[in-house]
């Protein structure tokens, strides 16, 4: 779901990341006030497990590739304030550094897959779950939040494509940035999302829940529980680097992630697009500094793993920094 | 008893005192410089571990030497992986200074390499700068992550003479005994500086006086202690693991 | 006089003080006890404006006193004027030439005229009856009369709150009644005080509010 660079006009970007401002605030300051020192690691790890969900490459239709978030996860985890923060973070590095993602469609993809995708999925699964014990409805309100949750922001993300070529095109009639128009940019990313990503998103988001509420129950948003360790989390973590690989072996790129030199060869409604949009070809691009999780002189897949490792280590870090400026007051009972 | 049995009339009224503008700051500038000094030669850092400093310090030269001599980025990339992860092990306290240093040594690094990525070194220049980077971490977190003295007991794994990894420990021990007691001094300074300092440099100059005072006296009692421990002249030390 | 409201203060992630509060009237006298590491002298340095707490305020004299304020030059010296501290190791304060000079030291920046500072200068020394230590250098002197030295010196710029961290520690028994005789005559002269000490002196023959800090480092 991550939208490139040069997909969306610049002012597309001005307007997304502008509406993202005032988001931005909001959880900056609730996370100030109800988040203490010693909660921030859990948001690093969140944050982590949200750049690894994302690097595990799955294969949709028509030859593309989807990815889970794990926004409503870390939502449920954490709160969907905190959830914007980690989520903001991890694209922020993969953008960064791995350059997955654009610079300056950086907005867009926090405004879909930061904001609302954690409080969609949020504020469902708790209206549904509110009140109950059950287990099992505890489940069946994370899985459906988490489902409604990334099918929303894909949603989101299909519109800002398809709105595209209405709005900027070269004197030929030609797009400029993303040549898809609502009638395929939606169907095109809501299938996938509907289908299988959004049923991953949700069986994850279940799974890495119920693991966390049986090993360490304290670390549950508003949990009154005492058990609190992150020893398994971090294991978790170990698990997911091993495993990133099998990333690699879905071929295909994900619906919306082409590069320039793919974007001229794919089909759509049977016929090849035929061109390279001129401020796709001739737009901003970012030196990174592990670009597409490569690292060069390396197997593909060791350095997809050691990007892995550098990256949740890097969430780590960025996050162990920010606990410095938190409120520590929870340790004075 | 008191010499008398009536405190002066001054001292049984309220003081009206207005003082005048008079720069004290020097004091708190010593302050924090003696601060920052002494926290980083503090053997009460948990983070600092005495296991296998010996092998640690070995493999710092290691690969140091290793990041110098490579000519692809792919090397230093691998080492600069396995410190992330190292640091992210670290506690936020500790990694924040460890950046903050590191900030202040890249942007002189930037500054310097700047007229060559100017001159279209573009490669060389980030090539070098990865190979700083890496180099900085790596001794940044071994001097966050081993104590002094297990650096010592390293040192003397590799047959230094005993009388100068001694004298060193005690070198290091007395920075921060005096450091301590020079701060001590200062903040009791600071709270009698109450007006207009006739010559600061007299009062900083009696300060280091003391200090060389106190540890004139220390060195003698040390001195004495240790003969009444057995000590005739000769430093033996065994090092156990 | 001074209030102290909901002092939190760590050490290295481990807390020191947790949630204090105490009020010192004016001319009131304090006795501020606990077990050893339980903060005492850390809140004494934080009365003083050399710590600050990680939260909290503190009101001296409906003054707000914080790092900020603190850094105003001129409300510093007031403040650090209106508070005078006898360490409990009188070496550390005590760092001038002679006796002579290091009581004239605290009257001499409080700008006053050559004749108040002689006369401060002689009332402090004839009441502690220390004629023969006019000359010597403070370092040389015994524990006794250092402690005599270094509490004259803070008497001599006339503060009205006096803060003694343990002062018979480590005296003599004359010069033990000496300061008692002091602290009698000090608290009968209106002057706040806070005294920290194990000496249960203080708490029968003073009228002291006693003040005790838990124990929280283990």
């Amino acid at each position: 779901m991550h939208i490139p660079d040069n997909y969306l006009s610049p002012s597309t970007c001005v307007v997304m990341a502008a509406a993202m401002v005032p988001v931005w605030a909001v959880s900056v300051k609730k996370v100030r006030l109800e988040v203490t020192k010693e909660k921030m690691p859990l948001i690093g790890v969140g944050a982590a497990l949200s750049f690894l969900g994302m690097m595990f490459n799955v294969p949709l239709f028509g030859g593309t590739t989807g990815h889970i978030v794990g926004g409503t996860l870390l939502a449920l985890l954490c709160g969907p304030y905190s959830a914007c923060i980690a989520v903001t973070i991890a694209l922020l590095v993969q953008a960064l550094i791995f350059g997955d993602g654009g610079i300056l469609s950086f907005g867009a993809n926090c405004f879909n897959m930061a904001f609302v995708l954690p409080f969609v999925g949020y504020y469902i699964s708790t209206a549904i779950t509110k009140h109950s014990q059950s287990n099992i409805r505890k489940n069946v309100g994370h899985a459906i939040g988490s489902y409604i949750g990334i099918n929303v922001a894909a949603f989101c993300a299909a519109v800002e494509f398809g709105i595209q070529p209405y709005l900027f095109k070269d004197i030929q009639g030609q797009a400029l940035y993303c040549p898809y128009a609502l009638d395929i940019s939606i169907p095109a990313m809501m299938l996938g999302h509907l289908v299988i990503a959004g049923i991953l998103e949700a069986i994850v988001t279940v799974t890495v829940l119920s693991f966390v509420q049986q090993t360490s129950p304290g670390l549950m948003y508003h949990s009154v529980e005492h058990k609190k360790t992150y020893r398994p989390l971090y294991a978790l973590l170990a698990g997911l680097i091993i495993f990133t690989p099998l990333g690699l072996l879905a071929a295909g790129t994900a619906w919306g992630e082409w590069g320039t030199d793919e974007i001229v060869n794919i089909i759509s409604k049977g016929a090849v697009l035929g061109y390279t949009p001129s401020k796709m070809a001739n737009g901003f691009s970012f030196p990174s500094i592990f670009p597409d999780y490569s690292i060069a002189g390396m197997p593909e897949w060791l350095g997809y793993i050691l990007c892995a490792v550098a990256g949740t280590a890097i969430l780590v870090i960025l996050f162990k920094i920010i606990s410095n400026f938190m409120s520590s007051k929870g340790k004075y009972a | 008893m008191l010499n008398k049995n009536v405190l002066p009339t001054w001292m049984t009224t309220k003081e009206d005192y207005v003082p005048i503008k008079d720069n004290s700051i020097y004091i708190d500038k010593s302050l924090l410089k003696l601060f920052s000094l002494l926290n980083y030669f503090r053997e009460d850092n948990t983070e600092r571990r005495e296991r296998a400093a010996e092998i640690k310090t070995a493999a710092l030269f290691l690969v140091l030497m290793i990041v110098a001599c490579s000519r692809q980025s792919m090397i230093p990339i691998v080492l600069l992986v396995i410190i992330l992860v190292r640091i992210s092990l670290l506690s936020g306290k500790t990694i924040g200074t460890l950046f903050k240093k590191l900030l202040l040594e890249e942007l002189c690094t930037l500054i310097i390499l700047l007229p060559a990525y100017l001159l279209g070194h573009h490669i060389a220049v980030i090539r070098i700068l990865l190979k700083i980077t890496v180099t900085l971490l790596y001794v940044n977190t071994f001097a966050a992550t081993v104590r002094w003295n297990a650096i010592t007991k390293g040192l003397s794994k590799f047959h230094i003479p005993d009388l100068f990894l001694f004298t060193f420990d005690l070198a290091i021990k007395y920075i921060v005994v005096l450091g301590d007691e020079c701060i001590k001094m200062l903040e009791a300074l600071k709270i009698r500086s109450i007006g207009k300092s006739k010559s600061k440099g007299k009062e900083q100059a009696h300060i280091l006086a003391m200090t060389f005072i106190k540890s004139k006296q220390m060195s003698e009692e040390m001195y004495h202690a240790m003969v009444c421990r057995g000590y005739s002249g000769e430093y033996r030390k065994s090092r156990k693991n | 006089m001074i209030d102290v409201h909901d002092f939190c203060f760590s050490y290295e992630e481990q807390p020191i003080l947790s949630h204090f509060s105490m009020y010192i009237k004016e001319g009131e006298t304090i006795l501020l006890k606990g077990p050893n590491g339980c903060g005492k002298t850390t809140l004494l340095k934080m009365l003083n404006g050399l710590l600050f707490p990680e939260y909290g305020t503190y009101l001296f004299s409906n003054h707000k006193i914080t790092k900020k304020q603190l850094k105003d030059e001129r409300f510093s010296k007031w403040f650090h004027q209106q508070i005078g501290y006898v360490f409990q190791d009188s070496t550390i304060q005590l760092f001038c030439a002679s006796v002579e000079e290091e009581i004239s030291f605290g009257p001499e920046q409080m700008d006053l005229s050559k004749v108040d500072i002689t006369s401060r200068v002689e009332d402090m020394i004839s009441l502690f009856d220390i004629e023969k230590l006019r000359k010597r250098a403070p370092y040389t002197l015994s524990t006794g009369e250092k402690k005599k030295v270094a509490i004259a010196s803070v008497l001599a710029v006339n503060p009205s709150v006096l803060i003694f961290d343990e002062p018979f520690s480590g005296l003599d028994d004359q010069t033990v009644e000496l300061v008692k005789a002091l602290l009698s005559h000090l608290h009968k002269a209106g002057k706040t005080m806070i005294i920290t000490s194990h000496d249960k002196w203080a708490e029968d023959t003073l009228n002291t509010r006693i003040i005790t800090l838990p124990a929280l480092v283990l």
